[in-house]
């Protein structure tokens, strides 16, 4: 399989998962509403799961976003280019506006989780304590997933050059 | 001005210049964060960017965007709009403009549960635009009442708009979906005046259905209505009832929202596998999309404000002539103006952020202010060129509606926004009152 298409493989595949994600969340809010208001008795861990799984849903799905084109932009001017032009267009922004934050960001998603694992350092927000380290490496998992996409992104992109410089 | 304050402009210049060129916003902001921020504050970029995300991954209201969202979607693929419209078409169809009527009536309801236009606007121009134009209502109403109505979804609680908001601005979204009530009722009954007079005074304009066109009548009309509209019009008032009431947070109810969407859907027989996967992967896109914006926008703004552009916007504003009402018309019209070219999400996290220490220092409620932001923000749905409700309208109409059309339809319904905007500067209780009963406060 060729590397543009294992990526597709890939974002789709994470796609899904951060797509099914939504489930869990409201498993786990409801089940914090139930306990809060008719228990009594809320959860220690209800707090900090929710937003644990919200943030890897937009996180890790952000590549899968990039794939089906959903991150939002102005198509005015894009709309009236030739298809060649797009491709040459999108192949630049790919390169120079996306990629370097994508890696760069991700580069230090990478210190930032691994100064946290180091010190086993523990989440502040609630009196759950759970460590700090596997929510702050959801960073680097999900912009390195969309540098990825980036990537196959811009081998489509120039693929489309070539293919629309020869008809 | 210093070289920072220089380049602080030239950053939000080089923004409004490479998202009119069509990159990204999410991806524009993080690059400009990136290169401004290498440039003047060092590699000190990189810790204090990773504490912006955190910040917001860590951000417990925001849970609420994509549980909404997902709401939302489920209650459409339910296909209750169809239901109600088809109820309230045989209810008013009789009466001149009564489809127009129905239309926002449909939008306004629906606009209570779904928080995000996309689905509302597609919708109702599925159903509704069709039958407008069999009537042979005039082109332009029939679209522009629909972008009008299905628009209104970003303003009536539960709103996405205002859950994002809340926390930007240190304000409670509970309060905000209070505030927001009655400006979002106002501005669906001066919809409804609009069309009511318009087709008075001129017939040819929405006429009515005939006689013969009803299906139903009488008690079966009225049981047919309730069947369709009582489901999702007690989980509205449960779910906006419990936050306006304080009882559940905007978070807690939205989960219990999304839950109950599900039950509905699956009351009505459309909780099926392809309709949850369709749910499910709505709500991830609109939510990646909207929270790769808030982190961009986050670093964004840290850079920016350590550049001191900030300081500088604030201080042109405020040594403006003509006292705080003029410098509130200015902010006002810049956000108005920008909006034809941005979207929301990339005017309430660019703009706002400039503008809430202005209208502090002013002594302006600031809840109020945020209303009067987000009834602004929302005619950014309008005014073309980069109009959402005109593209989702224009993507789902019958081809003999033409963009020309849609933009002569929605001339009136911008006015009426920007009387809305007016009504609520000169009667501010029509945004306090509501937060300040129901949970005694109107803003700190």
């Amino acid at each position: 399989m060729s590397f543009v298409k294992s990526v597709d493989k890939l974002s789709e595949w994470t796609g899904a998962l951060s797509a099914w994600l939504v489930a869990p969340l409201i498993a786990v809010v409801m089940y914090e509403v139930l306990m809060r208001h008719i228990f009594n008795a809320p959860t220690a861990w209800g707090y900090d799961v929710s937003w644990m799984l919200f943030s890897a849903q937009f996180l890790i799905g952000g590549a899968f976003t990039h794939l089906r084109k959903g991150h939002i932009r102005i198509d005015i001017i894009y709309s009236v280019l030739s298809q060649r032009a797009q491709a040459i267009y999108d192949a630049w922004i790919n390169i120079i506006v996306i990629l370097p934050p994508m890696v760069l960001f991700g580069w230090a998603g990478i210190n930032y989780a691994a100064e946290a694992f180091a010190s086993s350092e523990k989440l502040s927000t609630t009196n759950w304590f759970f460590p700090s380290g596997p929510p702050k490496t959801l960073i680097p998992i999900g912009l390195f997933l969309l540098a990825i996409q980036c990537l196959a992104e811009i081998i489509r992109n120039i693929r489309q050059i070539k293919k629309g410089g020869q008809a | 001005m210093s070289i920072d304050q220089v380049a602080a402009i030239i950053m939000m210049v080089f923004l409004l210049g490479m998202v009119i060129c069509g990159i990204h916003l999410a991806f524009a902001l993080m690059f400009l964060a990136i290169v401004f921020g290498l440039i003047f504050q060092g590699m000190s970029i990189f810790p204090m960017s990773m504490l912006s995300i955190f910040g917001t991954m860590e951000s417990e209201i925001l849970i609420a965007v994509p549980l909404f969202v997902f709401m939302g979607t489920i209650l459409e693929k339910s296909e209750v709009a169809e239901g109600v419209y088809q109820s309230l078409y045989e209810l008013f169809g009789p009466i001149r403009g009564g489809l127009a009527f129905a239309t926002i009536i449909t939008c306004t309801i629906f606009a209570s549960c779904t928080g995000v236009i996309a689905a509302t606007v597609t919708t109702m121009t599925l159903l509704a635009v069709p039958s407008m134009l069999k009537r042979k209502y005039d082109k332009g109403l029939a679209t522009g009442v629909v972008c009008a109505g299905g628009s209104l979804g970003i303003l009536i609680p539960p709103s996405v708009m205002l859950v994002m908001y809340g926390p930007m601005a240190n304000l409670s979204v509970a309060q905000l979906f209070a505030a927001a009530l009655f400006p979002g009722l106002v501005l669906a009954f001066l919809y409804l005046v609009y069309i009511g007079i318009g087709s008075w005074l001129k017939p040819t304009l929405a006429p009515a259905i005939t006689e013969e066109e009803r299906t139903v009548r009488g008690k079966e009309l009225l049981w047919k209505a309730a069947k369709n509209m009582l489901p999702s019009l007690f989980l509205i008032l449960a779910v906006l009832g419990s936050i306006i009431a304080g009882v559940a947070s905007p978070t807690e109810a939205s989960g219990v929202g999304a839950f109950a969407a599900l039950i509905i859907a699956a009351a009505y027989r459309k909780l099926n596998w392809s309709n949850l996967k369709d749910a499910a992967y709505t709500t991830l896109i609109v939510s990646a999309m909207v929270f790769f914006i808030i982190i961009g926008a986050s670093i964004f703004n840290s850079v920016f404000l350590f550049l001191g552009g900030g300081a500088l916007i604030k201080s042109m504003l405020m040594s403006m002539p003509f006292g705080k009402w003029f410098i509130l018309f200015v902010m006002m019209f810049i956000l108005f103006i920008l909006g034809f070219f941005i979207s929301w999400q990339g005017l309430l996290f660019i703009v706002v952020p400039i503008f809430l220490p202005v209208a502090q220092s002013l002594g302006f409620n600031p809840l109020w202010f945020g209303i009067l932001i987000c009834l602004n923000l929302q005619m950014s749905f309008l005014t073309p060129p980069f109009a959402y409700a005109i593209f989702f309208v224009k993507g789902a109409a019958p081809p003999e509606v033409k963009t020309v059309d849609i933009y002569r339809g929605v001339i009136p319904f911008v006015f009426l926004q920007a009387v809305a905007v007016f009504l609520c500067v000169v009667f501010p209780e029509l945004i306090l009152w509501l937060p300040r009963v129901t949970l005694g406060g109107a803003g700190a």
